[in-house]
């Protein structure tokens, strides 16, 4: 996956790169996570689909950034 | 050939006993397996097992009448719920599973993206009837097998075993989410990461049960689904 394309274009506007400095470590964190349990799941790693996949890191992420708002 | 007649017999006479059903709702428990996954020890994903453990279990519908079925999550009405990680949901497949059966559509609707899909699917799953035989509460199984074909973040293709254990003493072929076609009522579904197994049946209600088949939301093929999903993910 290209990790950061977008998001160096991004940070050229002042305001979206506020907000993804802000995002940073609930991204990281969110990136990480369905990589983790992927590799503990039944399949392994690479063994989920997409949805699955994007579904645990929307999910996490927005879970973080709720925890980081409390 | 007498084989060929045998196994006719055998479709026509649940057929015919299926239409003795004239309609029915079917509550399922669904669970996350975490025993299915890696045990570990290192502290991260010492987190990670703890997250697993946690999951809670769902309440699933599957109505049925006549010719057509939907499946759907029963929904709680738990305060905080949603502010949890809830990788029960994710792996369920979350959405509205519509089915007639006469012209053989399958639709689910499901939220995704901030946005409302209609997906339409037309391959259904091949079963393989085994002779393994499993008594689950009152009911006299049969084991089934399929294979779900899934695409992963690298664009390879894998298949996913899946077991299905029905009866044919309820012989009614709808089924759970898209695993239908089974010549009896599936009592277990057993998915890599999450089950659901019957938790109870009320057949032949006098009231109808009123089955609407999904309208609202963007009418999308699963491969196109896919695709945006794979689009989307390219901003991380």
């Amino acid at each position: 996956m290209n990790a950061n394309s977008s998001n160096i274009e991004d940070l050229a506007k002042p305001k979206k790169a506020i907000e993804l400095v802000d995002n940073f470590s609930c991204l990281t964190d969110a990136y990480n996570f369905p990589n983790g349990l992927e590799e503990l799941s039944p399949g392994g790693a690479y063994s989920w689909s997409i949805e699955e996949w994007s579904g645990v890191f929307n999910n996490f992420f927005s879970f973080c950034r709720l925890q980081e708002n409390i | 050939m007498k084989h060929i007649l045998c196994s006719l017999f055998f479709f026509i006479s649940i057929f015919s006993y299926s239409q003795n059903f004239k309609n029915g709702v079917v509550i399922y428990e669904l669970s996350f397996r975490a025993e299915s996954f890696k045990k570990t020890d290192s502290i991260k994903n010492r987190e990670l097992k703890q997250i697993i453990d946690n999951q809670k279990n769902k309440t699933y519908a599957l109505y049925f009448e006549k010719n057509e079925s939907v499946f759907f999550e029963e929904k709680n009405l738990e305060v905080g719920n949603s502010s949890k990680i809830d990788l029960t949901s994710i792996f369920a497949d979350k959405g509205t599973y519509y089915f007639n059966r006469n012209n053989k559509e399958l639709l689910i609707q499901k939220d995704l993206l901030g946005e409302t899909f209609l997906v339409t699917k037309t391959d259904n799953y091949t079963w393989i009837l085994t002779k393994d035989i499993l008594k689950i509460g009152n009911y006299i199984c049969n084991k089934a097998i399929t294979y779900k074909t899934i695409k992963n973040r690298k664009g390879e293709f894998l298949k996913r075993k899946i077991i299905a254990w029905y009866t044919t003493s309820v012989p009614i072929n709808f089924g759970i989410k898209d695993y239908y076609g089974l010549p009896g009522l599936i009592i277990r579904l057993e998915e890599p990461m999450i089950s659901y197994q019957l938790k109870r049946i009320s057949l032949n209600s006098t009231e109808s049960l009123n089955i609407k088949k999904p309208v609202k939301g963007r009418k999308i093929t699963n491969e196109e689904l896919e695709k945006l999903l794979e689009n989307s993910m390219r901003k991380y």
